[in-house]
């Protein structure tokens, strides 16, 4: 029996009975040296439940994640809080997990497990990657650190990251390879120690530029296609005050800079950042009551393809596809309807491939349609509106969220704004090209 | 400045030991489910396609193509520094199983997917690599 291609009972379009956003909070996101991430979690949460109106005396769900070497993770960020919730977890999905979080939590609320549900997300990539030496045997191909984790890199001095300066250059003091720490994240018991570093293959960035290659290959994409994303999510990075970065990029920037593996250079992977950002999720029925308008859980959809991209026919297509379909099923909308589009950027590549998984063009055609304009504030479909992980920071998807609440909530200023967006998609991705879900929200 | 440490050489694990073994022996061999047949890599002790652990060891051609690859332009190792920029692919062999492996003798530059290509072994340490340069 085969499973059915909806997300069980995450079902609200019709009635609105379903679940909502009603808070959403972050640390502050970059570099934040001498916090640790369960500090920035502890600030993140406690303005998301500001947000909502609420206490941590009322959250009775705790689904989070933060660094994958932090045992019961979940039950720190509770004693912290002072939260003492029915259900709690830490979620093991790497990038794709905290929209899965989201999911869960209104699971957990409809079948009346739970009422009030923080869903959260922490990290100190930057510090931890720069304070800790690599392990003298590294190695990560298929680690489990979170796929953009171990892929993302960055410029490390605010510069434009083209060639020599920014980028994923060396630590900030000049010691070691930016690339060898980053691996760092992975936690080395959980390295791969044949089939990769023997072969010299490591990181996330490399197993993303399989499929980016492929994809060259077989539909002419080209390096000016992946350009295209980062010139568009850095400009709207330059309009938010909290990205990570926001000197403006040219193309020539873009086409200049440093390699890391071929097809990406360091402006095609997302930055090393710290920062923490919080979700609170309730009932729809509940919502009404609080302080700011809901943002209506839609649709959800999860998707695995455990053998990752190698065993896939054409290596250019993601478990998107399938987590898509039963999240647009489940929202009863299609690709058409969705406003906004909040995408998991580990690498530029990423975000072509999930335009054509999630059918917002053909397969084959992400490139165009990025080269087209159509991602930029003001385009057809203005996708990772505050500077996504290439720009504002790689908080494993979860500012992805936090973005979608605020454009649908119309908390930004009208340079920033999708004036009159109602509808947004969210994704997450992770586990090094294995996991996917995602989010149907609206307001 | 000190001595650059050594590149990595695999840490076979308890289900892979008879592929470095069979490279040692400068022959890539892959598992074979006797129930259904299929060929898989990496390889493990159980057929992933039927769940079978009868399998056996089986020698396969050594050819295949370039399905995918990737030119590291920076060293995510320091015992890898010296050999940039390399090449890592994904490979599928004429048998049909996706084997991770380097191209050599070739420059970067000529590196393109489809490209058939075949097996070669290096000695590393204790262990014999298999790699795969532009079949002739």
């Amino acid at each position: 029996m085969s499973a059915p291609d909806t997300f069980p009972q995450v079902r609200g379009t019709m009635t609105r009975a379903g679940c909502a956003i009603v808070g959403a909070g972050t640390s502050d996101i970059g570099e934040v040296p001498g916090v640790g991430a369960l500090a920035l979690q502890a600030t993140a949460i406690t303005a998301a439940l500001g947000d909502a109106g609420l206490t941590p005396q009322e959250v009775d769900g705790l689904i989070v994640r933060g660094p994958d070497d932090v045992y019961c993770y979940h039950q720190r960020v509770g004693q912290r809080l002072g939260i003492n919730p029915r259900f709690s977890t830490t979620l093991d999905n790497g990038g794709a997990s905290q929209a899965m979080a989201v999911g869960l939590a209104a699971l957990a609320i409809q079948s009346g497990w739970c009422t009030t549900v923080v869903c959260g997300y922490a990290r100190d990539g930057w510090s931890r990657t720069r304070s800790r030496p690599a392990p003298a045997h590294t190695a990560a191909t298929g680690g489990t650190g979170g796929t953009g984790g171990t892929g993302g890199t960055g410029g490390t001095g605010g510069t434009s990251g083209t060639s020599g300066t920014g980028g994923a250059s060396g630590g900030a003091g000049g010691k070691g390879s930016g690339t060898a720490m980053q691996v760092a994240l992975v936690p080395p018991g959980q390295q791969a120690r044949e089939f990769g570093p023997e072969y010299g293959l490591f990181g996330a960035a490399a197993l993303h530029a399989f499929g980016a290659t492929r994809h060259m290959h077989l539909y002419g994409t080209t390096k000016q296609d992946m350009g295209a994303v980062a010139l568009a999510f850095r400009e709207h990075a330059a309009r938010n005050p909290g990205a990570q970065r926001r000197t403006p990029l040219t193309m020539e920037d873009y086409l200049q800079a440093r390699g890391v593996v071929d097809p990406f250079s360091v402006l095609d992977c997302s930055l090393l950042t710290d920062g923490a950002g919080a979700v609170v999720v309730t009932s729809a029925e509940r919502a009404r009551d609080l302080a700011r308008p809901p943002v209506h859980i839609q649709g959800v959809g999860s998707a695995n393809n455990s053998q990752g991209w190698f065993a896939d026919e054409h290596m250019t297509t993601t478990a998107a596809r399938s987590s898509g379909q039963q999240a647009f099923a489940s929202a009863g909308i299609g690709p058409d309807d969705i406003d906004i589009a909040q995408l998991y950027d580990c690498f530029t590549y990423m975000v072509l491939v999930q335009l054509e998984d999630y059918g917002f063009c053909a397969k084959g055609e992400g490139g165009a349609f990025a080269s087209s304009g159509a991602l930029r504030l003001g385009g057809r479909l203005p996708a990772n509106t505050s500077g996504g992980q290439l720009s504002e920071g790689h908080v494993e998807g979860m500012l992805q969220i936090i973005e979608a609440v605020r454009q649908l909530r119309g908390d930004h200023p009208a340079d920033r704004l999708v004036a009159g967006a109602e509808t947004a998609l969210v994704s997450g991705h992770g586990g090094n090209t294995v996991c996917h879900s995602t989010l149907i929200l609206s307001r | 400045m000190s001595a650059a440490p050594d590149v990595p050489g695999p840490v076979p694990g308890p289900e892979s030991a008879p592929y470095w073994e069979a490279a040692r022996r400068h022959e890539l061999a892959l598992p074979r489910c006797r129930r259904c047949g299929q060929r898989w890599a990496p390889p493990t002790a159980r057929c992933p396609a039927c769940l079978s652990e009868d399998i056996e060891w089986r020698p396969v051609s050594g050819r295949g193509q370039i399905f995918s690859f990737t030119v590291f332009r920076r060293a995510y190792h320091p015992a890898y520094r010296e050999r940039l920029p390399y090449v890592v692919a994904v490979i599928e062999l004429d048998e049909g199983p996706r084997l991770v492996s380097n191209i050599v003798g070739c420059p970067p530059e000529e590196v393109v997917c489809d490209l058939p290509v075949m097996v070669t072994f290096e000695q590393r340490g204790e262990h014999v690599l298999p790699q795969f340069t532009p079949a002739r």
